[in-house]
């Protein structure tokens, strides 16, 4: 590269009159604006970090080009959708999945904040009460609690841990369970023996976790996202969309900041907090 | 702008809009307006959600209209921009207070885009259209002179102006939407798009012969 190189330092001023007459008019536009609408819809979820992956944000009631076969779609697809729909909302209202239980709570956790409501350890049943789907817990620094989230997986939260609880999904059809872990320190998760047939998605700060069917721990500090599985498989999808498999006994380790991976052996301390978990965890099936 | 500092993010990313040839008037609106104070790209770091609100505001039509700029129409670019905010939520401990965050925008809303050109939609869309196909657009440019509303006719330009640089080829139309709307010099274009510098400027020169080529109604 050369400082002297004029067209360089300047390309416009090796452009035609033609081609600068194109680029003034083109500089003179203003940008396109999108709909409000969207705007407002992207904003809300943005602001405070309830995406979902595919969720169609456009569709609003708002006027869209649409294609022009919708009329023949509907009339070959739509009815057997909806009348699809209708049966699968009959089998949801018929049979609920089951709801949360609070196992245990550790003795020096005092209390543990529900959608930044804070409820005494006191009286778990009041916060077992309290517990619904897409409910966020936090708990404060050095405290634990452990939480059966629909009779299929065990939630262990640890120090500055907050985690959504996911939706209640139909038991009887496979089904994805998903929750965002924020906050600092470890999570820790098994699946129960009625877990079968279903996924569990858990968004983290920097990487996406899914899996069907482990005992893992994911432990998030200021800098790193720490991945330890002790046993079955958990994907994990990176912040380049990447995807990485971290099988029993082994760690994935992300620097957020570089999105440096690094890959090993799990922390003993973790193998042995698992191996506890999963024992318990067997219990309930 | 703080990137002025250093050219690179430490994720590697090139950081557009440093300087250079570019004329100030052509930096996008986000380039216009000061950038969020350290503290404020603190607290969006940290996921406040009034922090995070206030982010949207400021960076949303910066990312929508370079978006809608490079896609070909409103849905591609509503779906892009969803995406664009989606991964700027899951990578926002990666943000550096330290600098301006457009051109870590620009980079992320420009790799979407290139992925859904990569994608085969937007090949199959692709193959149906060429600026030789389009006989009528300087035409219709040229019949709106004679409309008596300066707004309308603004419109009716900006409308235009966006069809024609919608049917350029991608890698003309990525150098004209980077150069005079995000005000990215060829270098920093070359750098982001992984071509040389005289690639880029044969690119610029190909682009505007074309758009001429589509607008000299409205040229005279």
């Amino acid at each position: 590269m050369s400082s002297q190189d004029p067209i360089r330092n300047d390309p416009d001023s090796a452009l035609s009159p033609a081609q600068l007459r194109v680029q003034a008019l083109l500089r003179s536009t203003e940008a396109p604006a999108a709909r409000e609408d969207f705007r407002i819809r992207l904003r809300q979820r943005f602001s405070s970090g309830d995406f979902e992956v595919g969720e169609d944000l456009r569709s609003s009631g708002a006027a869209r080009p649409s294609p022009a076969p919708r009329s023949r779609w509907k009339l070959r697809y739509g009815v057997p959708l909806a009348a699809a729909a209708a049966v699968v909302l009959m089998f949801s209202l018929w049979n609920p999945g089951t709801t949360w239980e609070v196992m245990s709570v550790a003795a020096n956790t005092a209390h543990v904040n529900l959608d930044g409501e804070e409820f005494s350890c006191d009286d778990l049943s009041l916060i077992q009460a309290a517990l619904h789907p897409g409910c966020k817990i936090e708990v404060p620094e050095g405290g634990q609690i452990e939480i059966l989230d629909q009779g299929k997986l065990v939630l262990q939260l640890n120090g500055s841990v907050a985690v959504t609880l996911p939706s209640l999904p139909f038991r009887w059809f496979g089904s994805t369970l998903e929750s965002v872990f924020t906050g600092r320190g470890t999570l820790r998760v098994a699946t129960a023996e009625q877990f079968a047939g279903t996924r569990y998605r858990l968004r983290s700060a920097g990487v996406d976790l899914e899996v069907t069917g482990t005992t893992f721990a994911v432990i998030q500090t200021e800098d790193e996202t720490c991945i330890c599985v002790l046993d079955g498989e958990v994907v994990a999808t990176l912040p380049d969309g990447s995807k990485r498999s971290v099988s029993g006994g082994r760690r994935l380790t992300i620097r957020r900041a570089s999105g440096q991976i690094e890959e090993g052996e799990m922390h003993p301390e973790e193998r042995s907090q698992l191996r506890e978990l999963r024992m318990r965890t067997d219990h309930i099936s | 702008m703080s990137s002025e500092k250093d050219p690179t993010h430490s994720d590697g990313v090139v950081v557009p809009g440093n300087g250079g040839s570019a004329p100030q008037a052509a930096r996008s609106s986000a380039s216009e307006l000061a950038p969020p104070s350290r503290e404020e790209l603190l607290r969006v770091r940290d996921r406040e959600e009034a922090a995070l609100g206030r982010f949207f505001d400021r960076y949303f039509s910066h990312v929508y209209g370079l978006v809608r700029r490079l896609l070909r129409d409103e849905t591609l670019a509503e779906d892009a921009t969803q995406e664009v905010f989606l991964k700027v939520h899951r990578a926002i401990d990666r943000l550096d207070p330290e600098r301006d965050p457009a051109p870590w925008l620009t980079t992320i809303a420009y790799n979407v885009c290139r992925d859904r050109w990569r994608s085969s939609a937007d090949k199959m869309d692709r193959q149906s259209s060429s600026i030789e196909d389009q006989p009528g657009l300087s035409n219709r440019l040229g019949d709106s002179r004679s409309t008596p509303e300066e707004d309308a006719l603004a419109h009716e330009r900006q409308r235009l102006v966006q069809e024609a640089i919608s049917r350029l080829p991608e890698p003309q139309r990525e150098v004209v939407v980077l150069h005079d709307y995000e005000g990215m010099t060829h270098d920093e274009i070359a750098q982001m798009v992984g071509a040389s510098h005289a690639a880029i400027r044969k690119r610029y020169s190909r682009a505007l012969n074309a758009l001429a080529d589509l607008l000299k109604e409205t040229l005279g």
